[in-house]
């Protein structure tokens, strides 16, 4: 979303774009209480529901994600796959039931029978992914985009991984978010989310223009 | 007036929290399992942390009120920094000195991360400041003068600092682990970071109800168990202070 902001700011330089950074939950929490925001995009499009008020226009899927498995480079708890995380003594990190990683987490571990030994649960992806590359855990679930985004990780690939679609919700119909949506929407931010690993939104092209 | 203005800021918070209580549910959410388990780890931790607060902190506050040596400005600027940075920080800080990939953690083998020792370790370097700065300030107001006189009578260093200087320093021996208890009971940052959220050993109640907050299913356990600390402190804090805190 840095990237994003870089992006939108270069072609607009009257414009100071201002990001709120942080997992699903806490924006959509963040907007209930009424943070004023004119655009909100979420990891996974079933999270857009909790809004107490329903967005001025219909949400617009941007890009897919994938869960994954990520252990630190060295791999030290020799983890081949999902497997292996029952292993007496392996400590995995994974997202809390109820966020959106979490979530995917839960049906992935669910439909496919796997248990985990030892887990810590955290906050948001972003957590989880730092407890795995500082080698403080053995493995963790992230996004496939999160292992790309570090060196620090090596992915080890589910396969019937849940996927979750980045929807954007416009919170307000003002010119300048009709603006900033358009531009969430251009082939320069789809162009932007698939160098960073993101898929394409099935059915639509994912930069489908304004 | 100002005073006023500052107890409604103080007040406010807690009525609006009591007034978004889930009356209804209140007890179902106070026995849930996971409140169960992870008041339990909260009681542990805090007073294995309040423990390890006075068994260090208290040195530390004599040497830094008794002694003169070098570089003690620096030594109670380090001290002090836990109260300072944010938590979040001080949990970094501590991941980079004893994780699993530090010298400490190579040569212990021992992995902090979601064991109980973590969390108390997490809560015991924020909760410490607190018992040695106010140790130091009785220890500064207390009238040397008693601990001379008995120099005078021909008690040694040790039978001296056991039988005056500690029973002077007592009153801020037990607030300052009041207070260091209540700062290890409210842990949340240094704790998820350092040790993680794992159920029944570094769940404590602060991270239970930051993850009852992430799911809107368990919204309503999370004002539950915030009314539950907010009660058990208030208790505490309460009893506490009338008993061992003498009024003036």
């Amino acid at each position: 979303m840095e990237l994003v902001e870089e992006g939108y700011e270069r072609d607009n330089p009257e414009v100071d774009l201002r990001m709120n950074l942080a997992g699903t939950n806490a924006l959509v929490r963040q907007v209930n209480s009424g943070a004023d925001a004119a655009i909100l995009v979420a990891a996974d499009a079933s999270f857009l529901d909790d809004l107490l008020d329903p967005p001025a226009a219909p949400p617009v899927p941007l890009a897919t994600n994938e869960l994954t498995l990520a252990v630190p480079v060295d791999n030290p708890a020799g983890i081949d796959g999902p497997e292996d995380l029952s292993t007496e003594g392996v400590l995995t990190a994974r997202c809390a039931t109820g966020v959106p990683c979490g979530d995917a987490t839960d049906a992935y571990l669910a439909t496919n029978g796997f248990a985990i030994s030892r887990f810590t649960e955290e906050a948001n992806v972003r957590s989880v992914l730092a407890k795995v590359s500082t080698g403080e855990v053995d493995a963790g679930f992230v996004y496939r985009t999160d292992t790309e985004a570090t060196d620090a990780v090596v992915e080890i690939p589910l396969s019937d991984a849940p996927r979750v679609t980045v929807t954007m919700a416009r919170l307000d119909d003002g010119e300048s978010t009709t603006d900033l949506a358009r531009y969430l929407r251009s082939d320069e931010v789809a162009d932007l989310f698939a160098r960073l690993g993101f898929g394409p939104v099935d059915g639509l092209a994912a930069g489908g223009g304004g | 007036m100002a005073a006023g203005v500052g107890v409604l800021l103080f007040a406010i918070p807690v009525i609006a929290l009591l007034a978004d209580a889930p009356w209804s549910t209140l007890f179902t959410q106070f026995t849930a399992p996971e409140t169960l388990t992870a008041g339990r780890v909260s009681v542990i931790v805090s007073l294995a942390a309040t423990a390890l607060a006075v068994l260090l902190g208290v040195p530390m506050a004599f040497a830094l009120a008794n002694m003169d040596f070098w570089g003690k400005p620096i030594v109670r600027t380090i001290i002090t920094v836990p109260l300072v940075l944010p938590p979040v920080v001080t949990g970094v800080a501590l991941t980079s000195a004893f994780g699993r990939r530090t010298l400490f953690g190579e040569l212990t083998g021992i992995g902090l991360t979601s064991t109980m020792a973590g969390a108390v370790l997490a809560a015991a370097v924020v909760a410490t400041p607190f018992l040695v700065l106010t140790v130091e300030g009785t220890l500064r107001s207390t009238d040397p003068g008693y601990e001379q006189l008995a120099a005078t009578l021909g008690a040694g260093p040790l039978a001296r600092w056991w039988r005056i200087s500690l029973p002077l320093a007592r009153p801020g021996v037990l607030a300052g682990a009041i207070l260091a208890w209540a700062r290890a009971l409210g842990e949340f940052g240094a704790t998820i970071t350092f040790a993680g959220n794992t159920e029944g050993s570094t769940q404590t109640l602060p991270l239970e109800i930051a993850l009852a907050l992430e799911n809107p299913d368990t919204q309503d356990r999370a004002v539950a168990v915030s009314i539950l600390m907010l009660i058990v402190s208030l208790t505490v804090l309460i009893t506490l202070r009338d008993r061992w805190i003498p009024r003036r």
